[in-house]
C-alpha cells in the first residue's frame, strides 16, 4: 500500500523503517501543536483513505490508525466511518 | 434543467483532463481487453448475493426509480438490487450487457423516506449519466502498477467533485432539499432521525466552524461532539445549499458564482498540505509519512515487497 503511493520516491534510498516508526508519537505531538483539529482530521482521513486503497484494512493496520487518531484526540468512530466507508456513497 | 447543465464544472474539467492521462488510458485499455474476453459477471454476482427488486415485489421503489430515470434521461434499462447490511450504502455499477445495475443496502431501503431514497437513486444514476466510470479510480489506486502520487491526488480531488455532481443529480430528482440534507445526515452518522433530533442549521453551521478553525491553526474553536466525528458530510450539504440558491435549482445566483464558492468550500478537504511550504503542512506531512510506513509495516512488512 505504502509502495503504491510513495513507491518511487520513498525507496530511492533505504528507509530505516523501525527508526521511522519510532518517530510517530513525536510527529503526532508536532501536529497537535501546529495544526487545527480539522487539519488533524484531514491527516487521519487521508491515512484511512490510503489504507483502504490497498483493499482490506487488517486489524494490525487498524490499530495503528486508532493510535494516531487517539493521539490527536479524534474519536475512533471517525476511523470506522473513514475505513468502513459509508459517508461517501460509491 | 438537463442533467448535463447541473454538472459541477470542476468535475467535468478534471474528468476531461484525467481521461487523457496516459495511465488512465492504459488501465482503460486493459479493462476493455478484459471485458472483450467475456462479461465480468456483475449481474451473476448480484443475482447470487442480492435480491433483485422487481416491479411486483417493490412497486414503490420501481416507481421512484422510474421518475429518477426520466428526470435524468437515463437511456439504459436499470435493474435494482438489495443486499443485507446494517450500514446505509448504495452503489452503481458500470453497465454490463447494456444494462445498468444499482444496489442498495437493506437498512437504507428501510430507514430512508421516499424523498431521501430518490436523492440516493438520483445520486447513483448521476454517476452513470456523467460517465464517472470512465475514470476507473479503484483500478488505478489498487492496481498492481503504482500510481504516480500526483495522479493519486488528482484522482482524489476529482472524486470529490464527482460526488458533488452526483449529489446535484440526486437533489434534482428529489426536489426536496430538506430530505436531501436528512439523507446526507443519515449516511454520515449511520443514525436515523428517530434517534437524534436533526437540525439542518446546526449541521451546516459546522462547516462555518471548520472554515474559522482553518484560519487560526492551532487554536481549535469550540465544536459540538459529533462535529469531530463526521466532518465531511456537512461540506456536501453546504455545497447543496449553494446549489439550491443558484439558477441551476430554484435560486438566482449564477452558475459561475456557484462553482467558485463550491471550489473554495472543497479546498477545505484538499490535502494541499502535501505540497504547501508552511510549518503546519510540514508537520502534517511528516506524520502522514511515518504513519503510512507504520501501517504498511503492520501486516506484511514493507521490506519484503
Ligand atoms: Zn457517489
Amino acid at each position: 500500500m505504502f509502495a503504491n503511493f510513495f513507491g518511487k520516491y520513498a525507496f530511492s534510498d533505504k528507509l530505516d523503517i523501525e527508526k521511522l516508526k519510532a518517530t510517530v508519537q513525536r510527529r503526532i505531538k508536532e501536529v497537535r501543536e501546529k495544526a487545527s483539529p480539522t487539519q488533524a482530521m484531514q491527516v487521519v482521513h487521508d491515512l484511512c483513505t490510503m489504507a483502504r486503497a490497498s483493499g482490506h484494512v487488517s486489524a494490525a493496520e487498524r490499530s495503528i490508525l486508532e493510535t494516531v487518531a487517539q493521539g490527536l484526540d479524534i474519536p475512533s468512530a471517525f476511523i470506522c466511518q473513514s475505513v468502513d466507508g459509508d459517508a461517501d456513497l460509491d | 434543467m438537463s442533467a448535463a447543465s447541473i454538472r459541477c464544472a470542476n468535475d467535468l474539467a478534471l474528468y476531461e483532463k484525467l481521461k487523457q492521462h496516459v495511465d488512465v488510458v492504459r488501465v482503460n485499455q486493459q479493462i476493455a481487453r478484459h471485458e472483450a474476453e467475456g462479461p465480468s459477471g456483475v449481474r451473476r454476482n448480484l443475482l447470487a448475493t442480492s435480491v433483485r427488486l422487481t416491479k411486483t415485489m417493490a412497486p414503490d421503489i420501481a416507481q421512484m426509480a422510474g421518475e429518477c430515470i426520466a428526470q435524468l434521461d437515463v437511456k439504459l434499462p436499470v435493474e435494482l438490487f438489495v443486499y443485507s447490511s446494517p450500514q446505509f450504502n448504495a452503489a452503481c455499477f458500470k453497465p454490463e450487457d447494456e444494462r445498468l445495475y444499482i444496489m442498495f443496502s437493506s437498512s437504507l431501503l428501510e430507514g430512508f423516506t421516499k424523498a431521501e431514497l430518490k436523492f440516493v437513486m438520483g445520486h447513483e444514476l448521476g454517476h452513470h449519466v456523467y460517465d464517472h466510470h470512465a475514470i476507473p479510480i479503484g483500478y488505478l489506486l489498487r492496481g498492481q502498477a503504482r500510481p504516480d502520487p500526483k495522479l493519486a491526488l488528482e484522482l482524489f480531488a476529482w472524486s470529490r467533485y464527482a460526488e458533488i455532481s452526483a449529489d446535484r443529480a440526486g437533489a434534482h430528482c428529489a426536489q426536496d432539499m430538506d430530505a436531501v440534507a436528512h439523507a446526507l445526515f443519515k449516511l454520515s452518522s449511520g443514525l436515523t432521525t428517530k434517534v437524534v433530533e436533526f437540525s439542518l442549521d446546526d449541521f451546516v453551521a459546522q462547516v462555518d466552524d471548520m472554515q474559522q478553525v482553518d484560519q487560526q491553526p492551532g487554536q481549535g474553536a469550540p465544536q459540538s461532539d459529533w462535529f469531530s466525528t463526521h466532518p465531511f458530510s456537512p461540506l456536501r450539504v453546504k455545497a447543496l445549499k449553494l446549489f439550491e440558491q443558484s439558477e441551476l435549482y430554484h435560486g438566482n445566483g449564477s452558475k459561475q458564482q456557484l462553482e467558485l464558492r463550491v471550489q473554495s468550500l472543497l479546498s477545505l478537504m484538499e490535502p494541499s498540505y502535501l505540497e504547501a511550504k508552511t510549518d503546519t503542512a510540514e508537520a502534517m506531512r511528516r506524520l502522514l509519512f511515518a504513519a503510512l510506513v507504520a501501517v504498511a509495516d503492520a501486516t506484511n512488512g514493507i521490506s519484503e515487497q
